[in-house]
């Protein structure tokens, strides 16, 4: 048994409703509990004056998987110089925009986050991306799996999309993939790319199927709501990047007919075509559709301008976009007949118009939106720029004249006319705390990580206060993973394995013999090793803690 | 820079066990020091740092530029001049391999040969080397888009294989012959060889100059003989060429012709061969 | 250490084979005194099960040659670690697992990681590091691929079961060329034809006029026929897959695979192709997947004290041991007995399969391990990258695994006190 307390902090819970109450935090062997005032500890840490938050939650940061490494490949440019800490905790690992996945677990534990969720499982590769989640230290981890643009899915759209066959057969593929939750990316496109379909609208058919976008979105959501997943459907919607798809975006939020969706990276899918480069921000119009939609939560992805990578299962979007890339080159794969993936490097630059008002869009959509319960700050890890770039968005949502700083910078046009310049809103500690930690978690539905009350993993994360926000979130003074201290004013202390998110949602077996029956037509590996059983999840996750999260009857989204 | 400039000599002492990395010793970082703190200065011996001083002899004596003159074989000796932004670094026999690989200026003087990726990615400043190159002179790194971006290159011997792949910009000289894939992805730039080149020379180019003025080379089937008169351009070329002298001092007498290529790419480099 | 006998009447085991990157998995294995593959007649496979030693007690570490217990032997190889700076890494065929606890070794000695088919991966990496590729899977292959084209390989050669693995599950006319080579009678099936088109020169040549064509290019003077033929072929197929071999691609082999890469390319602005590199046996694909998922960086890197360096020229085993740029080999190769380490003169640790032969020479520490999929469980990356297909424990034949090994070196390595072993 071990015991700790922090005393005197200012704690930031919003799950309770706490907003900044001094208060001590009690712990015992991982768990926040509560502690008398006068009872003996193992350790104490005086925290007075000092901002304690539960451990973060990234719910979408591409950490771990065949396109991540891919990326690594692609880049080794990104790698160099690659010097070593001298903290002979850290096994050497390097990189900036895609660090190896060491490199990423101390990374992220060093800002205070003690978990992340892979957002683009491929089915097929799931083993791979486990294994990749289990190497990054300190963080708990678990992945959405990719569905909607596997062969079979589309089929039975196809045939009429019998509800139970396809509620079966995902609840069969979560199982299979040992997911916490399903990813559709460009729904059916990236399939219509292999039959060399270029576009793919939300009403538009799939070119082989016949299947709309729609129909695809719609089947999921239904499908987990019926296996009651807690994790809403997360959806990169139709149309990425391209000019105008804020309508493709709002016809996406119109498929789910009140079913519960997260769309994700929502900035790359908030685009209008006005003004004279018929491209214009859109955030308005999506931040009003997601006011009026409680079903519906985002992630923003955030662009950071500088050197990154982009990468993406939608190798449709990705094919376009690899002419825009930096340095020239680019990876992109058809994938096992359920996946496609594509990865273009990319450079934004504060001086081009359309990037610098990408960054526009991001902020104003995290400053417009009226509820931070279905608001997750991201950039889409490494999309919009790489994780370590947190601290520096947080201060932007923070800090208005910092904010405005910045702004000034950009391309004339974008500096003079951006109506971010009449935000004033600065984001409070207590709304970072939702948006970083607390509702992500009640997203993910993880009923004991994100807070700070009694019973909750002791995921707690200790901040200096500082003026500068910036440097605030970059070095928590104290760190703690189920209450053990990870990491002590920037440097890494213990690299204890975290664990595996998943859910295990019931489905009619008989589904199987379908999945069997398509496997031995269409698929390279035996049916006996399509799915991942628990003891073979924890060899690939490197021996972590299994965390089942329950599938239940829900309702709680928004506040 | 307040410290008056100086010239070391640095005579090696005996071959290193494993390849010493030089990076970092550079005339502009050794200028401000004197003798004995210039023996301090830590470089790279397999996994371990060792001073520069238990390697080299060193003297120091005051000059009007700031110099390094080593004295040995320095064949396990690796990046040398690395990124080096000014002053001369003379070498009195070999060198290891990235001997003046991402140069900015300066010149750097090897007497001997020098091993794989001599002037990669150098940007400025001029090597020349006496003796032969290994493979990927004048190259780029793994991954990176651009070889050597500007400067010259001189390399008196023969130069190993993949000469000047993916060079962007700059002139390089090879007196001497080429291995296979001379010139290979070349991106822009001018490269004169005076020998004669292995298989496949400039493949996959798609700009830059090449100048074939020793053996002939087959033109392959993805170049194109071009009809342009060429006569004031190459003469204003040759001229410049045969400044370096050896094999290209005759070439402003000699007609040529002009291939364009290479066609499997983008196609728009150019052959001169001088008949 | 003994074999357990499985009775010989007890059902074949499904089974995953290891002995090369496409990890066939829907075969099974008779076990009796020998083990017997079902379900395929792949030589490859016959011929690595022969060679497992039906008795493993034999097979013990040895110290400079001399029989050791497994304790002295990992208190010689941790000493032999302790007392190098710069050690080499090589030969690394294992599993997911064994790469796994390797690194952690290699990140606390500052070593150098290379696999036994280094040359053959970094001609695979190199085209993707310098211009990317566009790449596809087996499954895609199955059942998409209307074209396919084997340049300047006979695949079934090195991967047996090859054209079996893609073979339509439904039938669908297909072409099958292949590209200064003869055709392969494997590769004949149902609706399937097939056809030899001869280099023009070489493979070089060969892909740079086919370049020039699918681009529609102007050339200097006709290409021959055949290759005109199939760039237009190329151009008109739905989904054209090209084959390659980067092992067998020679010294420039990365430039081959580039230039396939570009033809895809080209390719897919109209209509959709994609490439396929053959490749990763004996552990080599998973070595390079985990070394770059852990580090960031991929075979050929240095965990040098100073910094991670990745040189696939400077740090290629070869070029190490012959420049002597290293004072300690760790020879790791555990799926093919033949697959000794090179001639070094240095001390070698080797973990090695069972009946490798004695190496003679340096001072040495040879520790026996398990087969992945023989004598353990694991993890190998399929041929095409991103699957990793599970291995089955054929028999308990009481060998250790990589992992446990390199895990145990580290442990003694961690706490110097234990010299004598625990
Ligand atoms: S083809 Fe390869 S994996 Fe398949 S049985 Fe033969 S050796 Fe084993
Ligand atoms: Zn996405
Ligand atoms: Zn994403």
């Amino acid at each position: 048994m071990s015991t700790l307390r922090l005393r005197g902090g200012r704690l930031y819970d919003p799950a309770h409703g706490i907003d900044g109450e001094v208060c001590d935090l009690g712990v015992r062997d991982g768990r926040i509990v509560a502690l008398h005032e006068n009872e003996p500890v193992d350790r104490e840490h005086d925290v007075s004056g000092m901002i304690v938050m539960a451990g973060g939650i990234d719910l979408h940061s591409h950490i771990g998987g065949g396109k991540v490494n891919l990326a690594r490949l692609l880049l080794p440019e990104d790698h160099r110089p690659a010097p070593r800490t001298d903290n002979p905790l850290e096994l050497a690992s390097c990189g900036a925009c895609t660090p190896g996945t060491l490199a990423t677990g101390y990374r992220y534990a060093e800002m205070g986050y003690t978990a992340a969720f892979e957002p683009a499982m491929a089915l097929s590769n799931a083993r791979h991306a486990h294994m990749e989640m289990g190497d990054t230290p300190i963080l708990d981890h678990g992945a959405y799996v990719m569905l909607g643009n596997d062969e079979l899915l589309l089929e039975m759209l196809a045939e009429g999309g019998d509800p139970a066959l396809v509620r079966d057969y995902v609840g069969w593929a979560i199982n299979a993939a040992r997911a916490m939750g399903v990813k559709v990316v460009n729904p059916g496109g990236i399939s219509a790319f292999k039959f060399n379909q270029r576009k793919l609208d939300v009403d538009e058919p799939h070119v082989q199927h016949r299947v709309t976008p729609r129909q695809v979105v719609h089947a999921l959501a239904r499908a987990l709501t019926e296996l009651a997943v807690p994790h809403p459907l997360h959806i990169h919607a139709s149309n990425l990047g391209v000019a105008g798809n804020i309508a493709s975006t709002l016809a996406t939020i119109d498929a789910l007919e009140g079913l519960r969706g997260h769309l994700t990276h929502v900035q790359f899918h908030s685009y209008g075509t006005e003004g004279p480069h018929k491209f214009s921000s859109a955030a308005l119009a999506l931040v009003e559709a997601v006011n009026a939609h409680p079903n519906v939560s985002i992630d923003v992805g955030q662009i950071i301008f500088g050197q990154t990578v982009t990468a993406s299962g939608d190798t449709m979007t990705q094919i376009r976009n690899a002419a825009l890339g930096s340095p020239r080159k680019w990876v992109g794969a058809d994938i096992e007949c359920d996946a496609g993936c594509g990865l273009v490097p990319f450079r934004y630059r504060d001086q081009s118009y359309v990037n610098a008002l990408q960054w526009v869009i991001g902020l104003e959509i995290f400053l417009l939106a009226n509820d931070p319960w279905r608001v997750v700050l991201t950039t889409d890890h490494p999309n919009g720029g790489p994780f370590t770039s947190y601290p520096h968005l947080i201060r932007l949502l923070m800090d208005k004249s910092f904010r405005d700083e910045q702004l000034a910078r950009l391309h004339p046009e974008v500096a003079a006319h951006a109506a971010l310049r009449e935000i004033r809103r600065e984001l409070t500690l207590y709304e970072i705390a939702i948006m970083t930690r607390a509702a992500p978690a009640r997203l993910l539905g993880l009923a004991d990580r994100g807070h700070l009350g009694v019973g909750a993993a002791a995921d707690i994360a200790v901040y200096r206060e500082d003026a500068d926000r910036e440097y605030m979130f970059r070095t928590p003074e104290y760190v703690f993973k189920d209450g053990e201290l990870v990491a002590r004013q920037g440097r890494i202390v213990a690299t204890p394995v975290g664990g595996t998110h998943f859910v295990e949602p019931g489905f009619d077996g008989a589904i199987e013999q379908r999945i069997a029956r398509y496997a031995e037509h269409h698929h390279a590996l035996d049916f006996r090793n399509a799915a991942i059983g628990r003891d073979e999840l924890c060899t690939c996750a490197n021996g972590g803690q299994l965390l089942v999260t329950p599938c239940a009857v829900h309702g709680t989204n928004g506040t | 820079m307040s410290a008056p400039a100086a010239v070391f000599e640095l005579r090696l002492r005996a071959l290193p066990r494993f390849r010493v990395d030089l990076a970092g010793v550079t005339p502009l970082a050794l200028g401000a020091l004197g003798e004995a703190e210039a023996g301090r200065v830590a470089i790279r011996h397999g996994n371990e740092a060792l001073a520069l001083g238990e390697l080299f002899e060193i003297r120091r004596r005051p000059a009007n530029a700031p110099a390094l003159h080593f004295e040995g074989d320095l064949s396990r000796f690796d990046r040398l001049a690395w990124e080096m932004e000014d002053g001369e670094i003379r070498v009195d026999g070999p060198v290891g391999h990235y001997a003046a690989a991402r140069l900015r200026g300066g010149l750097v003087a090897v007497a001997g040969d020098a091993g794989g990726f001599a002037a990669c990615e150098m940007a400025g400043g001029e090597l020349a080397v006496a003796g032969s190159v290994g493979d990927f002179a004048a190259a780029a790194l793994p991954g990176s888009m651009d070889g050597m971006r500007g400067g010259t290159l001189v390399v008196r011997g023969d130069a190993g294989a993949r000469f000047a792949d993916r060079m962007r910009r700059g002139t390089a000289f090879v007196f001497g012959n080429a291995g296979d894939f001379f010139a290979s992805r070349l991106v822009a730039g001018t490269i004169a060889l005076g020998g004669r080149c292995g298989a496949h020379p400039g493949w996959a180019m798609r700009r830059g100059t090449l100048v074939f003025a020793g053996e002939t080379p087959a033109v392959p089937a993805t170049f194109v003989e071009t009809g342009h008169d060429l006569r004031v351009i190459w003469t204003l070329l040759a001229r410049d060429l045969a400044r370096a002298g050896g094999p290209f001092t005759a070439l402003p007498d000699r007609r040529v012709r002009r291939f364009a290529g290479d066609i499997a790419v983008d196609g728009k480099g150019e052959w001169l061969l001088p008949e | 250490m003994t074999a357990s006998p499985t009775p010989t009447d007890a059902p074949p085991l499904p089974w995953t084979c290891p002995f090369c990157a496409l990890l066939c998995d829907g075969v099974a294995l008779a076990r009796g005194e020998t083990l017997e593959l079902r379900g395929s007649d792949c030589p490859k496979a016959r011929q690595a099960l022969a060679q497992q030693p039906a008795d493993t007690a034999a097979a013990t570490p040895t110290i400079d040659g001399r029989a050791a217990s497994l304790d002295e032997a990992l208190d010689a190889a941790a000493r032999l670690l302790a007392g190098a700076t710069l050690p080499l890494f090589a030969g690394l065929a294992t599993d997911v697992a064994g790469i796994r606890s390797l690194y952690a070794l290699a990140s606390a000695r500052d070593a150098i990681l290379d696999h036994l088919l280094g040359d053959a991966i970094m001609a695979s990496v190199r085209p993707l590091q310098d211009r990317g590729v566009y790449y596809t899977t087996l499954a895609e292959v199955r059942t998409r691929a209307d074209l396919i084209v084997c340049f300047g390989t006979r695949p079934a050669e090195r991967y047996p079961e090859f054209f079996r693995r893609i073979a339509p599950g439904e039938p669908r006319r297909r072409e099958i060329v292949f590209v200064g080579t003869d055709t392969d009678p494997a590769a004949a099936g149902p609706d399937t034809e097939l056809e030899a088109v001869p280099f023009a020169g070489d493979a070089f040549d060969t892909l740079a006029l086919l370049n020039a064509l699918a681009a529609d290019r102007a050339l200097a003077a006709p290409p021959p026929g055949p290759l005109a033929g199939l760039a237009a072929r190329l151009q008109a197929a739905r989904y054209a897959v090209i084959v390659w071999e980067p092992g067998a691609s020679g010294a420039q082999g990365a430039l081959v695979g580039e230039a396939i890469n570009r033809l895809v390319g080209t390719l897919n602005a109209r209509t959709r192709a994609a490439s396929l590199a053959l490749g990763g046996s004996q552990g080599g694909y998973t070595a390079n997947q985990v070394v770059t998922w852990l580090s960031g960086l991929p075979l050929r890197t240095g965990l040098f004290r100073d910094g991670l360096r990745h040189d696939p020229w400077a740090l290629a085993t070869a070029r190490v041991l012959a420049g002597r740029n290293a004072d300690l080999l760790l020879w790791v190769s555990s799926f093919d007995p033949s697959a000794t380490p090179p001639a070094a003169d240095l001390p070698t640790i080797i973990l090695g399969h069972a009946a490798m032969p004695p190496v003679a020479g340096a001072p040495q520490v040879f520790i026996p391990v398990a087969t992945p999929g023989i004598g353990a469980a694991g993890h190998l990356f399929r041929l095409d990258g991103g699957v990793v297909v599970p291995l089955v424990q054929a028999r308990d034949d009481g060998l250790p695994t990589v992992a446990a090994i390199a895990g145990a070196i580290a442990q003694r390595l961690a706490a110097p006190a234990s010299g004598a072993g625990s």
